[in-house]
């Protein structure tokens, strides 16, 4: 049985008279442990597969088993202990409290979790032990979403989503970051699922789903994933 | 689960804005204040009030009777279910002093269980000829130590009636709990029909025979708050309870009522009836009056018609003895004229005929001596008779009458006898004497037409006087008639009081 497992998945939004169809009919399986890639074009429905696998959004239609869990089928407070426990979010836009420091960023999240790691170890892990009690004003576009990533990882959640994580970087901190997710993923053994449009990472994944049209055009298993230093793009 | 960094962003996140936290802390504050007072005022207002008339002991329901409540009444009262208190009063409307103001006036004894009064000044009354004023706005023109004399300017009631004494010394300022709002103090049977104040007196000082209400009290009604649904259930209870208590006592008081209402009923009916007499006589004496004028008036008119005619008529009687006063007054003159051109005629005869005397007297008075001396010589010869006589005798004779000188010369020539010459003589005598008859005649017809004449001038003037009363009487007739008319049209006083003066014709 795959760690996920989405099933003949249909969300669609209601526009007035018009529905627009986000995901219709998404199957796709993920191992534990593996480092997965969807990419596709924009508006392909990507980042909605992986907000209903993060539990902020409740598929219409079909099965999304998690851990052997289907959690389409969980009302809200059950959806909100799932997100707090087992899933760690990192966003295109970082998405931290300006109030808070990096250190209480990533307590932020580590404070509510029960298998958290302790908060300075990871951010040092990150490569941010300079910059425990800065704001996120005053950080680079790199180092918040390190400070995300860390955040998502003080967690230890088992799963691991990524929607754009280096979307607003660029090409070296970008890689830094790609790093610092495929090392995770390696080391911890946390399933990682990256959402991007650069298709030439593939390389560097386990698994590379193409999402096209609302629907997964194709899903390719790769066996032997190469380091993400050894791709140039 | 800790939740330390939740708190410091919470706290931090205040902080820094801190001003605009503050601010619309204090909107929502305003809003949620205002809206929790005015939720909490209605209630807050009856829970006080529930306070107020559980410590004062106010009423739960108070009888009036249109004629007052008796001991048998009270009586019945007592004996409705479940009554707690129940507690008989007075009361009574005047107005106080010049002020102007309407007090209903209230019984006070200080054992009196229900509708305790909150003294804010001074103390209760509790002799006779002392009173409590009300506390409020209107009250205040009273103050402890004033005096207050009951008056009612209409002179029909007589305060006595109600009360013992009419004036009163202000001995304290109080509160009541039938009265909570600041201006009302009920109706009034007196004045302007509402009352402006209430006053307290001791109940020894009011003089009435019944109770005016009554005042009770329930045991189930004690520990519930007023204004609500439970409480007025309950009233509603009790007074179908109250009223069947009393069902009965409205026959009862009016067959006791009627009674002596109908001595006086029948009374006044008598009245009455002497009363309805007494205008139908008046009517008939008023119809008798009014026929007296009608035939007054007709007669009047008839009098003013005969008034018209009759002046009519003796204006032109006037008129026509104007006509024959003028006209006689030309007759008085003509005769007049006539008198006195007889009166000169007379005069005139008068004058000749003594003329005629003057002359022919001393030729009678000589004749007469000649025939006195004739008849003396016939007797005689005429020889004896001087010659000188004879010549006189002969001349005289002659000159007398020529017939008696022919008679003298014949005799004294002897032709002629003595008898012839005595009646010579006595012829010439007797024409002497004739002469003088004839001037006597003449005379006495001068003296007799002169008795005419004056007989005449008498007449004239009895005629005279009777024209002058006449055209007096007609002067006096025309101004009456005058008057008359005058009287008819505008009248001075002063003409008035002429015609007055004026006697009727």
């Amino acid at each position: 049985m795959a760690f996920v497992t989405i099933k003949d998945e249909y969300k669609r939004y209601q526009m007035g008279e018009t529905i627009i169809v986000a995901n219709d009919g998404i199957n796709l399986e993920i191992e534990k442990g593996e480092f997965a890639i969807i990419v596709g074009p924009s508006g392909a429905g990507k980042s909605t597969v992986l907000n209903i696998l993060g539990g902020m959004d409740t598929a219409d239609e079909g099965q999304v088993l998690v851990d052997d869990t289907d959690i389409a089928r969980f009302n809200s407070k059950e959806l909100t202990g799932y997100r707090r426990n087992d899933v760690g979010f990192v966003f295109q836009f970082y998405n931290l409290v300006p109030n808070l420091t990096t250190k209480e960023n990533v307590e932020l999240a580590s404070q509510i979790s029960p298998r958290a790691l302790d908060a300075e170890q990871v951010l040092r892990d990150v490569g941010l032990g300079e910059r425990l009690n800065n704001f996120p004003a005053q950080l680079s576009g790199g180092e918040q979403q390190r400070v995300a990533i860390a955040r998502a990882l003080a967690k230890q959640p088992k799963l691991l989503l990524c929607d754009e994580p280096t979307g607003a970087l660029d090409y070296n901190t970008g890689k830094q970051v790609l790093k610092l997710l495929q090392d995770t993923c390696r080391n911890t053994g946390t399933t990682v699922i990256v959402i991007t449009h650069n298709s030439a990472l593939a390389p560097m994944a386990d698994r590379v789903i193409e999402i096209n049209n609302a629907k997964v055009r194709k899903m390719t298993k790769n066996p032997n994933p190469i380091s993400v230093d050894d791709i140039e793009w | 689960m800790k939740k330390k960094a939740l708190w410091s962003d919470i706290f931090r996140e205040i902080w820094r804005t801190k001003a605009r936290f503050l601010s619309i802390f204090a909107i929502i504050m305003l809003g949620v204040g205002f809206f929790a007072g005015i939720k909490a005022t209605g209630p807050d207002m009856l829970d006080t009030a529930d306070h107020y008339f559980k410590d004062q002991n106010l009423m739960d329901i108070k009888v009036q009777s249109t004629y007052g409540l008796n001991e048998r009444d009270i009586a019945m009262l007592k004996q409705v279910p479940d009554v707690l208190n129940v507690q008989p009063a007075y009361s009574g409307d005047t107005f106080l002093g010049d002020s102007g103001l309407i007090a209903k006036v209230f019984s006070y004894h200080a054992e009196d269980p229900l509708n305790h009064y909150v003294v804010v000044e001074g103390r209760m009354p509790e002799k006779s000829g002392e009173i409590a004023i009300d506390a409020s706005e209107r009250g205040s023109r009273f103050k402890v130590g004033d005096t207050i004399t009951f008056t009612n300017p209409d002179a029909k009631t007589d305060l006595e009636d109600t009360f013992r004494t009419l004036e009163y010394k202000v001995v304290g300022i109080v509160k009541s709990p039938q009265f909570i709002s600041s201006m009302g103090r009920g109706a009034s049977s007196i004045g302007k029909g509402t009352a402006d104040v209430f006053a307290v007196i001791p109940d020894q000082d009011f003089k009435l025979s019944v109770y005016t209400e009554a005042y009770m009290s329930f045991k189930d009604t004690a520990e519930l708050a007023p204004y609500t649904a439970a409480y007025d259930a309950k009233i509603d209870e009790h007074t179908k309870a109250v009223e069947q208590a009393l069902a009965s006592r409205p026959e009862e008081r009016l067959a006791e009522v009627r009674v002596e209402g109908q001595a006086k009923l029948d009374e006044a009916q008598q009245k009455i009836d002497d009363a309805n007499q007494k205008l139908a006589d008046a009517n008939q004496k008023l119809t008798d009056a009014r026929q007296k004028l009608d035939q007054g008036e007709r007669g009047y008119k008839a009098g003013v018609d005969k008034l018209q005619s009759e002046t009519a008529k003796g204006q032109a009687k006037l008129d026509a003895a104007a006509r024959d006063i003028a006209k006689g007054k030309a007759e008085i003159q003509r005769n007049q004229q006539t008198l006195a051109d007889g009166q000169d005629q007379l005069q005139a005869g008068q004058a000749q005929l003594d003329e005629q005397k003057k002359t022919l007297e001393p030729k009678l008075a000589q004749g007469h001596e000649l025939v006195k001396s004739l008849l003396q010589v016939s007797t005689m010869q005429p020889a004896a008779i001087p010659e000188a006589q004879q010549s006189q005798l002969q001349a005289a004779a002659q000159s007398a009458d020529p017939e008696l000188g022919k008679a003298v010369a014949g005799f004294m020539q002897g032709a002629v006898d003595g008898e012839t010459l005595q009646h010579a003589a006595t012829s010439f005598e007797q024409g002497l004497n004739q002469a003088s008859q004839q001037l006597t005649n003449a005379q006495q017809e001068l003296d007799a037409k002169k008795k005419q004449l004056e007989a005449g001038t008498q007449q004239l003037k009895a005629a005279e006087k009777k024209l002058m009363q006449g055209e007096a009487e007609w002067a006096r007739n025309s101004r009456f008639g005058s008057c008359q008319a005058g009287r008819r049209s505008t009248v001075s006083q002063g003409e008035n009081r002429a015609c007055a003066g004026t006697s009727r014709v």
